[in-house]
């Protein structure tokens, strides 16, 4: 399937990151996670109040149940 | 003017359903959990399903100053520095006007006059001489 933009969010770093730190991106809806964990290393150092831009793409769809 | 870093990707599976009308939040977490962003939260375009593929891009965004408003912004101090050089040079020259020309003034009307007074003189011992030699001869 082609991907589908759902959704671009921004925020403000609230701490310093090197690029030998790991960040995970997580999905959440109040309190419960909805997704497994994401690990990746940031390609350049991020500072406190740089601005990031997370944007997210459905790219392939849960294989539909046979059975139904 | 803006331009995007990318600083990573990531693809990952939905575990639960997401409807719409809900509110999804995404963290980015290091360590051992602790949050590294402000909250960011949104309503997704598209129903989510558990086991939907999801791909995640994370930009750095940088903000470059256009340099034409920065132009911009400079040109009325700039334009302040400018008027007062010109009300600067304005009183040079007003002060030139009291003092200057006048030097200016006499020293051409001396030279000028000198000038004039020695051609004048020239002149007339040349035709005294002319007349004498006249008169000689």
């Amino acid at each position: 399937m082609e991907p589908v933009t759902i959704g671009q969010v921004e925020a403000n770093m609230t701490t310093d990151i090197t690029t030998d730190e790991e960040l995970r991106v997580l999905l959440r809806i109040i309190y419960t996670a909805k997704c497994t964990e994401a690990p990746f290393k940031p390609a350049e150092e991020l500072k406190r109040g740089d601005k990031v831009r997370i944007t997210l793409e459905k790219v392939s769809e849960a294989p539909k149940d046979e059975k139904a | 003017m803006e331009s995007n870093v990318k600083l990573g990707e990531v693809q990952l599976e939905m575990t639960g359903d997401v409807k719409t009308t809900e509110d999804l939040k995404v963290l980015l977490r290091w360590g051992w959990g602790a949050e590294t962003t402000n909250k960011m939260s949104f309503k997704p375009s598209e129903e989510l399903k558990v086991g939907d593929g999801i791909k995640v891009t994370i930009e750095k965004v940088v903000v470059i100053p256009d340099p034409v408003e920065e132009k911009v912004e400079e040109t009325p101090g700039e334009a302040v520095e400018e008027q007062e050089a010109v009300a600067g040079t304005e009183g040079t020259v007003e002060s030139a006007d009291n003092s200057e020309p006048v030097t200016e003034c006499e020293c051409t009307c001396t030279c000028e006059g000198t000038e004039e007074v020695e051609k004048a003189a020239a002149d007339t011992e040349n035709t005294a001489e002319a007349s004498g030699e006249t008169k000689t001869a």
